[in-house]
């Protein structure tokens, strides 16, 4: 019996160790063996609901059927997918293992010159000359984008990495928007002082609405401050008649602006939260600007109103583009910084203060009430714009040995006019059929995701534009390098949706360039000067800025702007000035 | 106190016997214990090596041995920043705060459960105080911010107490994040807090509070004069423990409940560290001197509190 029970406890605890070491090595990744099959990390995945493995996408699979490269060989990806949100630890991991994947989406990694010289990625400068004419005709054709894809070594141009293109500035996908239904309700029209009229034209159409209202600058949308402010006025007879007491005209991030440079860029035109480069080039630190505080002596008379929301400092987990969104939701504010899916009738929930709500989008306005003559009537040239760059690629040492020339030639496909229109839009109808994949059936895609109108323009399949998941990403490729189309898209919008997108594109940003290429560029020395001293500034400002809108610190009081302005010398702003001068040397402006 | 140094002076000493030989005999135990220590070893005695990161502009593709060596540049950095001071300041002050009434309400709560007769009501009123343990930070963090918003029924009570409405968590001044942070990690630990002493206390001879409630003695005296006696050692072990994580403040719910208006007093070592090393890009040389930092000054906390309880009650851990 003794034995017994020594034998089961020897065996339950080995059974326990064992268990302890197969939990231990139950981590690793596989290897790729044939040198024309690839490993490929993709930042984002699609929505689960169309496939769950990105290896399913039916695009891809087509243009995997075909052969590439001189031999005219095949190639086969295996995609590596983080779940949902986990990206960068995912990423982080990878490069911390030294495993990586052979070509990497590079949405969060180091600039192509740190990724080459830490040993990450190769030199395929041989590989992009030899086998993607269209990428170098497209670099050719668009001289302003070669500083992006070309990395200068020893004086000799190489490319590190690949790098994908817009073929314009994408429509935004936020920016402000208001009660348009309000000022039809509420307001009058500033030169005659007649009521407005207006209302939908289609119940079932949240896009149809119609009116005749006219803003003080004469047009029938808001330009000017001045317009934004008799907008407040009327949204306060609102609150008025419909006894609210805790609603507010408009909110700010709970820093006190915008740190993309919207609204801050009303005052001057540049002068974001940030350093942005002005018209001449020069890289200038918004905060210490007469135009910033000249926004902030605004944001103060806003709040002294009562038109900005009183609680906005509490506001630090919501997302610049939903700010106190339980509010705006429930149809208590009257402007607000948001998502196209808010506009028009879509936040109708039949109650009393979104019932026949009608939102309509505006542009950023000019200043034309504050501040000196330097502050007025300036175009805003920054805030968060598309740009004509896209995500880098790089094909790392993983990829050492394997039939590079093919997957540069598979890859330069996807530069090419069909090959560009295939990666932005997927197949059509022609190609649906030469594929013989059911998921086009599946989601009613069997004449193809996209047809031509007689303007020349690509119009996405109905299917396309009824989903409410994102079937375009499904059936595109956007995570492959290449040419992504933009402008020769019709996405099918009704007419009023479409002018909110165009009005939130009205100005470029030509001098925000955060997260933009030219930073992408740095040198690891001055990448390091411009975190470290953009991290204490970015510190010091969400603690500080704040208190000029709240009145805490005088706006208009010279000694506080002194106090605020010292403080920046103190973490020296200027030498961040002098580090980016450099790069913005070498990136040229995207000017028209 | 000469009661319980005269039974810990009788504890039995086994002989002395070769590894070999305990190995033999003890095998299976030793088998058992096995995973534990390699968990042990794997994850918290091997990552200690990440410490060299304190001293290396790291880089993740670099590795440990090939990134750059900045020697104390990270602590330099750590200590001659602006609101290092400030979150210094706060992280004593909240770990103070937890140290004594947060250290001392389990205590007092595990001596009045242990006063309740019926065994049923205990029970219930263990396991109720055992659930906030098992809620989420984030969880807790939320229902803080209902209670102590604007319109939250703590505001409300405050309210009727006299106190401004106000949304309590976005006040920045000295103590009220605090006591929130406090009172609201009581809440969280007060009933797993107690086990500990629960158990201690069931373990004290119910003859000697026999022998004393016939001598005429209260329920406070027996409280006061036996209970605590017996249980001090425990006590005494909890507290040296605690004393080592005085640094540690409850990282994950300051940095659910601050904001910018509050860093004043709600800002501390590890959220401060966290945006300085991670608000732009991730800078894990600072992080890991924030740390090691951290865990040298704990680690003296805990061998000064060690000698100290030696020295004033002649009772310690090690």
């Amino acid at each position: 019996m003794k034995k017994w029970k020594r034998f089961c406890g020897v065996a339950a605890s080995a059974a326990l160790g064992l268990a302890t070491m197969a939990g231990l090595s139950g981590c690793g990744g596989g290897a790729s063996g044939s040198d024309v099959t690839f490993t490929y990390w993709v930042y984002n995945g699609v929505d689960s609901a169309y496939y769950a493995d990105y290896n399913e996408n039916p695009t891809v699979l087509y243009t995997l059927e075909k052969g590439y490269g001189p031999e005219e060989k095949q190639i086969q990806f295996e995609f590596w997918v983080p779940p949902a949100g986990t990206a960068a630890d995912n990423f982080s991991n990878m490069m911390g293992s030294g495993e990586y994947a052979d070509v990497i989406q590079n949405v969060i990694g180091d600039n192509f010159l740190t990724s080459y010289t830490d040993g990450v990625s190769l030199d395929i400068t041989e590989y992009v000359k030899e086998n993607m004419p269209n990428y170098l005709a497209y670099l050719e054709a668009h001289p302003q984008l070669k500083a992006d894809a070309v990395t200068e070594i020893d004086g000799e141009e190489h490319y590190l990495g690949l790098v994908s293109f817009n073929e314009d500035y994408a429509a935004h996908d936020w920016g402000h928007m208001y009660r348009r239904d309000w000022i039809v309700k509420y307001g009058t029209n500033p030169q005659t002082g007649a009521a407005f009229s207006g209302g939908y034209t289609d119940e079932d159409d949240p896009d149809s609405w119609e009116d005749d209202v006219v803003f003080p600058s004469g047009g029938s949308d808001p330009v000017y401050i001045s317009d934004w402010e008799w907008m407040f006025e009327i949204f306060e007879k609102a609150y008025a008649d419909l006894g609210l007491t805790d609603s507010y005209c408009y909110s700010v991030p709970y820093n006190g602006y915008l740190g993309t440079g919207e609204l801050t860029a009303s005052f001057g035109g540049g002068a974001s939260g940030y350093w942005f480069r002005n018209l001449d080039n020069e890289v200038t630190f918004g905060p210490v600007t007469e135009e910033f505080r000249t926004y902030m002596q605004c944001m103060n008379t806003w709040y002294e109103k009562g038109w900005l929301d009183p609680h906005f400092e509490e506001r630090v987990s919501d997302m610049f583009y939903a700010i106190d969104s339980t509010n705006v939701r429930l149809g208590k504010v009257g402007m607000w910084y948001g998502l196209p899916s808010q506009l028009g009738a879509r936040m109708d929930a039949g109650d009393e203060l979104t019932g026949g709500i009608c939102v309509y989008g505006c542009e950023t306005p000019m200043n034309d009430m504050y501040g000196s003559e330097a502050t007025r009537f300036k175009e805003p040239y920054c805030g968060f714009g598309g740009t004509l760059i896209g995500n880098g690629f790089l094909i790392t040492t993983s990829a050492e040995g394997k039939d590079l020339a093919t997957l540069c030639s598979y890859f330069d496909f996807f530069y090419s006019e069909e090959g560009s229109r295939i990666r932005s839009l997927g197949l059509d109808k022609e190609q649906v059929e030469e594929s013989g994949n059911e998921f086009f059936a599946k989601w009613g895609l069997e004449d193809g995701c996209y047809s031509e109108t007689e303007e020349g323009k690509y119009l996405l399949n109905q299917s396309i534009r009824d989903s409410s998941g994102d079937l375009l990403g499904a059936v595109s490729c956007q995570v492959l390098p290449g040419v992504k189309l933009v402008s020769s898209v019709d996405y099918g919008y009704a007419d009023n949706f479409q002018h909110a997108l165009d009005l939130w594109g009205k100005y470029e940003n030509i001098g925000f360039f955060q997260g933009s290429s030219m930073l992408d560029s740095m040198t690891e020395e001055d990448d390091e000067v411009y975190s470290d001293i953009s991290t204490k500034i970015g510190e010091y400002m969400s603690e500080n800025a704040a208190k000029f809108v709240t009145g805490e610190w005088g706006p208009y009081d010279d000694a506080d702007w002194a106090t605020w302005t010292k403080m920046m010398e103190k973490y020296n702003y200027q030498k961040v000035n002098d580090v980016a001068q450099k790069y913005a040397d070498l990136y040229p402006l995207q000017l028209d | 106190m000469a009661k319980i140094k005269a039974a810990t002076q009788e504890i039995y000493m086994p002989p002395k016997v070769t590894w070999k030989k305990d190995l033999k005999k003890n095998g299976t135990a030793y088998l058992f214990f096995a995973p534990m220590f390699i968990y042990q070893v794997l994850f918290a005695y091997l990552p200690m090596f990440g410490i060299l990161m304190a001293f290396e502009n790291f880089k993740v593709n670099k590795g440990y041995f090939k990134s750059e060596w900045v020697g104390l540049q990270h602590f330099v950095t750590l200590f001659t920043s602006e609101e290092f001071p400030r979150a210094l300041r706060n992280t004593v002050v909240m770990g103070l705060l937890n140290l004594t009434i947060g250290f001392i309400m389990p205590v007092i709560f595990a001596f009045l459960l242990s006063m309740i007769k019926k065994k049923k009501t205990k029970r219930l009123i263990q396991t109720c105080s055992y659930i906030p343990n098992f809620v989420s930070a984030v969880v807790v963090c939320s229902l803080i911010r209902e209670f102590l918003g604007h319109d939250g029924a703590l505001t409300g009570l405050l309210s009727a107490l006299g106190f401004e409405q106000q949304n309590w968590l976005a006040n920045g001044d000295i103590p009220v994040f605090w006591l929130i942070n406090t009172f609201m990690n009581i809440w969280c630990a007060i009933g797993w807090g107690s086990i500990m002493y629960v158990a201690s206390i069931a373990t004290v001879s119910g003859d000697l509070h026999e022998a004393a409630a016939i001598d005429g003695a209260t329920r406070f005296q027996r409280l006061t004069k036996i209970t605590l006696p017996c249980i001090l050692p425990i006590i005494v072990m909890m507290f040296t423990l605690q004393v080592g994580l005085v640094f540690v403040t409850g990282f994950d719910k300051v940095l659910l409940l601050y904001m910018p208006s509050t860093y004043s007093t709600a800002d501390c070592l590890q959220t401060y560290t966290y945006r300085l090393a991670f608000s732009s890009g991730a800078n894990y040389g600072l992080s890991s001197a924030a740390g090691l930092f951290q865990s040298v000054m704990g680690t003296a906390l805990l061998m000064i509190s060690n000698y100290w309880n030696r020295k004033v009650s002649g009772m310690s851990l090690f």
